[in-house]
């Protein structure tokens, strides 16, 4: 062996700055990459009740949020190799897995009738306070900056799909829009938002 | 009824994977639209890139998303991952391990500290050496430290490789305080971030594979060394 730690399996080098002391839980992941159990203990203790707050919003159901947590940490532990510091936040690697974990569960089920969509809606929407106290973050702001170039019904859509995990047919239902229609309009937005976001 | 996906998913026009990226990062696709999506991600390097691009973007609606207290699910994670959850050491038995084992390898450590020992057997690491961390039994690890980017760097240059489910633990110890783990020492050696080496002792023992169960060292000190800095 001629180099510093390779990519896969044991530590890997941290270019300056990633992983360091603003995010701890990519230090902990990057560790748990190296197979520290240790490790693995503390990146549950700092990562799981946002993860599990993720899963209860996506899935209203505590015990399908305690099999997404299980099955997200699980996964954390397989593949935190692949988690790269340089390019993101270990927070966002782990909310992505969430995230999938919860949409692929809802995508075995028939979809959720307007009404119950509304309710989920009503819950997620985030109070004045909450909402503002996140807006001081920078990518917040941003992102809620392009959010309010969009039509509010189809900012509520991208907000939808997003926190809720609706599936084009859901939001279709709950906009009382045909589904090519909803396709377009987020296909739209999410190419509007790209472009407001893009340096 | 859902079809399997395609073991290499079609070549898609550069907008339209970009667009599809977007649609299954965002969570809209059904079913046989995310697995598709899923098969491509595997296959092609560049979407996979573009799902994670389009992930960051979304990423800051999460902020608004409050935690809930969650159930300690770990040991049933442990027993599906790892067969069973790990043994928990009492505390305080790091202790005896300070007292007895690492005084010895001091003293002999003392002894040891100025031979020349044969090539290693690892990379030295490039950033500034703070502490030649070295055993009796002839294990010797040198440990590195960057002050730019505060990073510290170790890696095994002499002695043997840990036995068959076993590692090599490396633990800082400040004055007065109890051993703090700086992670394991894989084949590859270990990288950390870390603040400030200076006035530390460091020490390396043999853990189970994994690493101490107890967040303190409970298997035998090999090698130990102050850093010089």
């Amino acid at each position: 062996m001629t180099e510093l730690p390779a990519t896969t399996g044991a530590a890997r080098p941290a270019p300056p700055g990633a992983g360091a002391a603003d995010d701890p839980v990519a230090q902990l992941l990057v560790r748990v990459a190296a197979g520290d159990r240790a490790a693995f203990r503390a990146l549950y203790a700092a990562a799981a009740p946002k993860l599990f707050g993720v899963a209860l919003r996506m899935l209203g159901d505590r015990g399908e949020a305690e099999d997404v947590l299980q099955d997200t940490f699980t996964r954390a532990w397989t593949n935190a190799a692949r988690f790269d510091p340089a390019k993101g936040r270990g927070m966002t690697w782990l909310i992505a897995i969430a995230r999938n974990r919860a949409i692929d569960r809802l995508r075995t089920r028939p979809d959720r009738p307007a009404a119950a969509v509304e309710e989920l809606e009503a819950v997620a929407d985030p109070a004045p306070g909450a909402e503002a106290a996140a807006v001081v973050k920078g990518d917040l702001a941003r992102l809620e900056d392009c959010m309010k170039t969009l039509d509010p019904a189809r900012a509520a859509a991208v907000r939808g799909a997003y926190l809720l995990g609706l599936s084009y047919q859901e939001l279709a239902d709950r906009h009382r829009v045909p589904l090519n229609t909803m396709r377009t309009w987020l296909r739209r937005s999410l190419i509007a938002l790209r472009g407001c976001l893009s340096p | 009824m859902t079809r399997p996906p395609p073991l290499t998913p079609p070549a898609l026009p550069p907008d339209e994977a970009d667009l599809l990226a977007a649609e299954y990062a965002l969570g809209v696709l059904d079913a046989a639209a995310r697995a598709e999506a899923e098969a491509r991600r595997a296959a092609d390097p560049a979407f996979a890139a573009a799902v994670e691009d389009w992930a960051a973007r979304l990423a800051p609606l999460d902020d608004t998303t409050p935690p809930a207290p969650a159930p300690d699910l770990m040991p049933r994670i442990e027993a599906r991952l790892f067969g069973a959850p790990a043994p928990r050491a009492r505390r305080g038995e790091w202790r005896g391990w300070l007292a007895g084992g690492l005084a010895t390898l001091l003293a002999a450590a003392a002894a040891v500290w100025l031979t020349i020992e044969g090539p290693p057997t690892g990379p030295v690491p490039a950033p500034q050496p703070v502490a030649r961390v070295a055993g009796a039994s002839g294990a010797v690890f040198a440990v590195a430290w960057d002050r730019g980017s505060r990073t510290l760097t170790a890696i095994r240059t002499g002695g043997p490789a840990p036995a068959a489910g076993r590692t090599h633990q490396l633990w800082a110890i400040a004055p007065g305080r109890p051993p703090v783990s700086v992670g394991l020492l894989g084949a590859g050696g270990l990288t950390v971030a870390w603040d400030d080496p200076a006035g530390l002792l460091f020490a390396v023992s043999l853990e189970p594979e994994g690493g101490s169960p107890s967040g303190l060292p409970t298997g035998p000190v090999i090698a130990a060394g102050f850093a010089d800095l």
